[in-house]
């Protein structure tokens, strides 16, 4: 029965959730979050059972290697607007990845986390579908990554304007790159509604840091670990 | 003849058909590519994922010409528009993991807001400084 009930509730609750984000859109009603929030909460109440519901939107699951291939639109699109810039961008995403990285498999084993949540939280700054490749060749969960990688988009979204003036970001390619690196999508959006040349920034930006950490993390971590 | 002629030209009115036409032509490109992507991934001595490989490949054929890029529009952007219901079904995948989540709480807390906020920072400073040592 779940298996048949699965995909019309996701896309029903999916797409219920979107039209109340666009009614009241505060961050907390982010469409994936809430979706996400009341499928759990139905899974909790009526004890479903996870493996039915994931063979019932196997359909939406099998989506996400296409996504990440049509990423090259948005990067072919503007790549142009930036073309002078790219040595820079590029150095700067680096640095993103190697911070990321060595934070969370460095960092967070010292705070007491076990590998599998650490190599879980190292993708968790790069866009969806790549942090959970990403996580599932560091051995991680990549449920929690594409959670936490919600979150934090949100949070860097949010947060990013008023920080960046706390410490003194004033160049407007910066302030997207930035964004772009720790905020991915999420945060290219929130920040392409004030300034659209650092949204064009941005979008460059989190599409070079998920290549770059797609080739580089697992790389890492098969030397390191 | 005349009737005939009308009848095609309304046909080519018909603009849902172009849509449905364009929107298959675009996602059988990218399924194109992600499968060239994932047969190299299958070859290579170390994994590495076929999707990504993909992307990296189709962004060289949109810049050497080889494929237009009116030709993947619609079904990308469509595509890019509900990314974030295609990670829904494995967010719901958390239900298998809650009790590790109360168990790591506040690493994962703590890497969310520290790392978050360590990006914003360091980035934002190198790029910022990298720039103006450009202009001058």
């Amino acid at each position: 029965m779940l298996f048949y009930l699965a995909l019309p509730c996701t896309l029903l609750i999916f797409f219920a959730s979107k039209a109340l984000y666009t009614i009241k859109p505060w961050a907390i009603f982010h469409p994936f979050l809430l979706s996400v929030g009341s499928l759990l909460l139905l899974h909790y109440f009526f004890q479903l059972d996870y493996l039915e519901y994931a063979r019932g939107t196997s359909l939406l699951t099998a989506l996400l290697e296409p996504a990440i291939v049509i990423l090259a639109l948005p990067l072919y699109l503007q790549l142009h607007l930036i073309k002078e810039k790219f040595n820079i961008i590029v150095s700067a995403c680096l640095l993103a990845v190697l911070l990321a990285f060595s934070c969370a498999l460095f960092l967070l084993p010292l705070l007491g986390a076990d590998l599998v949540t650490a190599a879980s939280l190292a993708g968790q700054h790069v866009t969806t579908p790549i942090a959970m490749e990403i996580s599932e060749s560091l051995n991680g969960i990549p449920s929690l990554t594409a959670a936490m990688v919600v979150c934090v988009g949100i949070f860097g979204g949010s947060i990013g304007l008023v920080f960046y003036k706390l410490c003194g970001i004033k160049d407007n390619q910066a302030q997207g790159v930035a964004m772009g690196c720790a905020a991915h999508a999420l945060g290219t959006a929130k920040i392409m509604e004030t300034d659209k040349v650092a949204g064009a920034f941005a979008s460059i930006s989190l599409i070079i840091c998920a290549i770059l950490s797609a080739i580089l993390m697992p790389l890492l971590y098969a030397v390191l670990f | 003849m005349m009737n005939s002629n009308s009848l095609f030209s309304q046909f080519k009115k018909f603009k849902p058909l172009d849509k449905i036409v364009d929107f298959s032509r675009g996602f059988l490109i990218i399924l194109f590519f992600l499968s060239i992507g994932k047969l190299i991934s299958s070859y290579l001595p170390f994994s590495f994922p076929g999707s990504i490989l993909g992307l990296l490949l189709l962004f060289l054929a949109l810049n050497l010409r080889l494929i237009k890029v009116e030709w993947i529009m619609i079904s990308g952007s469509l595509l890019l528009k509900y990314m974030a219901l295609l990670f829904v079904p494995v967010g719901v995948g958390l239900t298998n993991h809650v009790a590790l989540i109360f168990e790591h709480w506040f690493v994962i807390t703590f890497s969310f807001f520290f790392t978050t906020l360590l990006i914003l920072l360091s980035v934002g400073h190198l790029y910022q400084f990298l720039n103006k040592k450009e202009d001058l």
